[in-house]
């Protein structure tokens, strides 16, 4: 199954969602879209708009592959569910998002060795087709950011306990 | 607060801080929008643990859950909602009284913060990990406003510069422990110093770390320099960098006030799953290399002149080995610190190579006895053979060596070729102690045609140790103004301090050198032992009576190792909490009899005062205004000169305990 996701922006996406419905059609795999506020609709493949995070991940650890606009949120989603990773940057001049920070986020996500950015349709099927596997040891530096706050916060506690 | 919605949450705890223990438990403002910034900002709950938490955020179904939150309504870029917001915080400020503001975006954090700076509560700011690799708008403007500034990729630190820091991120993974380890022939190693807070007059450029950085080059390392007393980086930003550049070794440069937070930023290093090899330089480690080592933190403290040293340290560490058997060393042999024989000094500087600057930011150093901004120290010499009561000589000693004037002049000329130096500093104890080497030195310069770029004696010559010809020779080879230690106006403190030079002297040099066309500076020190107000008032007297283009004043301040910090130690009492008091200049830090750091206080600031704020002095400073290139140094001059006429280094009394106190990261 492929898992595609576009997110909680409010603009549409139909570059993704159009040639996703076209990838259904043509190769008959399963194809579930996320269309979340999007008005472009899919003619070959399953879709919903929103569910809960828990049922998310859980649709996402069956999928084979997941393309994802580069939201940080569904990054994060994908790389915790540890599945092969497509990711296709929302655009500015598509009037797909108001800036082209997504594009640094697929950057990142390529950079890093997390997954494939596509930015020309025509490769999303090659790159669904045979995705680069999940890295299996991807752990966020979560544990290492609350530290560093917490040092922080105890930093002033401790002037404060002082005067 | 007609306009804030309280939600209702758990009640708070309170009266925890009453009885003043610390840490103590703080109230803190969480502030951000209500969307991704909201998730983040519940992800890092666990940091905020034990505190009493209060929310300022926008009304939105995913804020109405929260406990203690004050809603407003989503303002956007309105300006007419952010001034309002403004007073609205500013009332929730003087209702809650937060000890911290922490935000994670977005421009809900303008107004919050900005408030918080002006009540000095400290604020964090934390750029959104959706910000990989361009500042946000608020990001750009907190960067400059919040105390401390995260953010969540290591390629938006680039970005936006030095004080924003990488410190762990709720999608990019752990930072790399390893690092670069592509090359492993390669021993990566970076050199620190560190910050010096509280200090007034310039950031002098390394010369030792310079020194350190070539020689450990030669051995074949790949080295970095952090100094972040001329990049203004605190502490934590410097830890920062050294997670980011992840070098195998870090040698620390450090100075009596710099061991505190030294030891602090050691210690964190060495929780790292991977620690670098620790080692400590300079003159703390020489006099007390145990405080390093004691709690292993430091693997090994470098003694006294570290050239050799280290370098022979590189070699055993290259071949799998320790410090066994090296001279000057002290380290840690299962546990017990072992204490390695002193190093002779070197005689024959032709061994080292020259200082390699490249590796510092030399455009950035500045000082206020220096005219231009591209500005290196030389030094033609180590050691002092006198023996004054307030200087340290455990690290160069007490034997002065001498280095030849070609060696000198080579040097000279690689400063102003390789590096474009506009000036030259120069930093020896006593560069005029050999006349005819220091006559040789200039006529050299002069020979080579070097003499178009000026320098000065920066850290002052003895006035007995002058004559007209080399004066002469010394403003052909192009130093525009000499510097000389004089200390005080009063014979008999002169000679407690055991200069052993005289006010006639003193008159007779900077006769010789006005004469010579030299611009002529001094140096003096207030508070010294046994000094009373009369003696201060006859050094500022005899200061004016000299005519002098520049004087510095200082307060005669104790380092541990010189014979100042023994007779305070016997006699008196020092009045500091942590070595890093020490740092603070304009400010006394002992009493001793009638002295007290009050009276020295008042009359530092009066020193000031009545030697710059001179009609006569000030038109000299204008007049040279306009033909100085260094209008920025002037007036940075004025302006630090006018706080510490007002204020001095520090007005009030120090506490009176003699605890070092520990400092923490």
């Amino acid at each position: 199954m492929i898992y595609v996701t576009v997110g909680t922006m409010f603009l549409d996406f139909p570059r993704l969602i159009l040639r996703a419905d076209e990838i259904a059609a043509e190769t008959g795999e399963r194809v579930l879209v996320q269309i979340g506020l999007g008005k472009t609709l899919p003619e070959h493949c399953e879709y919903f708009d929103f569910k809960p995070r828990d049922e998310v991940l859980a649709l996402q650890r069956e999928a084979r592959v997941i393309v994802s606009h580069a939201g940080i949120g569904s990054v994060l989603d994908a790389l915790t569910a540890k599945r092969p990773l497509v990711v296709v940057p929302r655009l500015r001049r598509f009037n797909e998002h108001m800036t082209d920070h997504q594009m640094d986020v697929a950057e990142a996500v390529e950079g890093r060795g997390w997954g494939r950015m596509v930015l020309d349709m025509a490769d999303l099927a090659e790159a669904c087709a045979s995705p680069q596997p999940a890295p299996q040891s991807y752990r966020p530096a979560k544990s290492r950011l609350v530290s560093a706050v917490r040092d922080v916060v105890e930093r002033v506690a401790a002037q404060r306990g002082r005067r | 607060m007609s306009d804030l919605k309280t939600t209702r949450g758990p009640a708070p705890v309170t009266g925890a801080d009453s009885d003043g223990v610390h840490p103590r438990r703080l109230k803190i403002c969480l502030t951000c929008s209500h969307g991704g910034h909201l998730t983040e900002m519940l992800e890092l709950q666990d940091a905020f643990e034990g505190h009493e938490l209060f929310y300022f955020c926008y009304e939105a179904e995913t804020t109405a859950p929260l406990p203690n939150a004050y809603c407003v309504p989503n303002m956007a870029r309105n300006p007419i909602e952010f001034m309002l917001n403004l007073l609205r915080v500013f009332r929730l400020f003087r209702k809650e009284r937060p000890d911290l503001v922490v935000s994670t975006g977005a421009e809900i954090a303008l107004p919050v913060i900005l408030v918080a700076k002006l009540l000095r509560v400290p604020s964090l700011y934390i750029e959104c990990g959706a910000q990989v690799a361009h500042p946000s708008f608020t990001g750009r403007i907190m960067y400059w406003l919040a105390d401390t500034f995260f953010v969540q990729w290591p390629e938006l630190k680039k970005v936006y510069g030095p004080r924003a820091m990488f410190r762990g991120s709720l999608i990019d993974e752990d930072w790399p422990v390893s690092g670069d380890r592509s090359d492993e022939r390669l021993m990566k190693v970076t050199l620190v110093q560190l910050a010096q807070e509280g200090s007034f007059s310039s950031d002098q450029p390394p010369m030792g770390l310079a020194y350190i950085a070539a020689v450990l080059e030669r051995c074949g390392c790949e080295v970095r320099v952090v100094d972040a007393n001329v990049e203004k980086l605190r502490p934590e930003q410097v830890l920062d960098i050294l997670l980011e550049q992840a070098p195998r070794m870090v040698c620390f440069t450090v100075t009596t006030p710099l061991f505190p937070s030294t030891l602090a930023v050691g210690r964190k290093l060495k929780t790292l799953p991977n620690p670098p090899l620790l080692i400590a330089g300079g003159p703390h480690a020489t006099v007390l290399p145990a405080e390093f080592l004691e709690d292993g933190t430091f693997d090994y403290v470098v003694r006294g002149e570290g050239e050799r040293t280290i370098a022979e340290l590189m070699e055993r560490i290259l071949d799998g080995g320790g410090g066994e058997g090296v001279p000057g060393l002290s380290w840690r042999k299962n546990g017990a610190i072992v204490q390695n024989s002193d190093r002779p000094l070197c005689e024959d500087f032709g061994e080292f190579p020259y200082p390699d600057w490249s590796l510092f930011p030399i455009r950035k150093y500045s000082s206020l006895a220096r005219r231009h901004d591209l500005s290196l120290p030389i030094t033609t010499s180590r050691g002092c053979p006198f023996g004054c009561t307030f200087c340290y000589k455990g690290v160069y000693g007490r034997k002065l060596r001498m280095r030849t004037p070609e060696d000198v002049v080579g040097e000279w000329e690689h400063l102003i070729e390789r590096y474009g130096v506009r000036e030259i500093a120069v930093l020896d104890d006593v560069f005029t102690f050999d006349m005819d080497r220091a006559i040789a030195i200039c006529d050299l310069i002069v020979e080579r045609g070097l003499n178009h770029v000026p320098w000065s004696t920066t850290n002052g010559i003895r006035v007995d140790r002058v004559s007209p010809e080399l004066l002469a020779a010394m403003k052909r080879a192009g130093c525009y103004r000499v510097y000389f230690g004089v200390e005080s106006g009063v014979q008999s403190v002169i000679d407690s301090l055991k200069k052993g030079i005289s006010l006639a002297q003193v008159k007779e040099a900077v006769s010789m050198a006005q004469a010579a066309g030299l611009e002529v500076g001094a140096y003096f020190m207030l508070g010294n032992v046994g000094e009373t107000g009369e003696d201060m008032e006859e050094t500022i007297r005899f200061a004016l009576s000299l005519d002098l283009d520049y004087a510095q004043f200082s307060i005669a301040t104790p380092y541990p190792g010189t014979q100042l910090f023994r007779q305070v130690e016997a006699e008196g009492e020092l009045l500091i909490k942590s070595w890093e008091d020490l740092a603070t200049y304009g400010a006394s830090v002992f009493r001793m009899g009638d002295l007290t750091p009050e009276f020295v206080g008042l009359k530092f600031r009066r020193a000031i005062r009545r030697f710059y704020f001179r009609p006569r002095y000030i038109h000299r400073q204008l007049r040279e205004m306009l033909s100085w290139t260094g209008v920025k140094h002037r007036v940075l001059a004025s302006w630090l000169l006018l706080k510490l006429a007002i204020s001095g280094g520090r007005t009030s009394s120090p506490p009176a305990s003699r605890k070092y106190e520990e400092k923490s990261l």
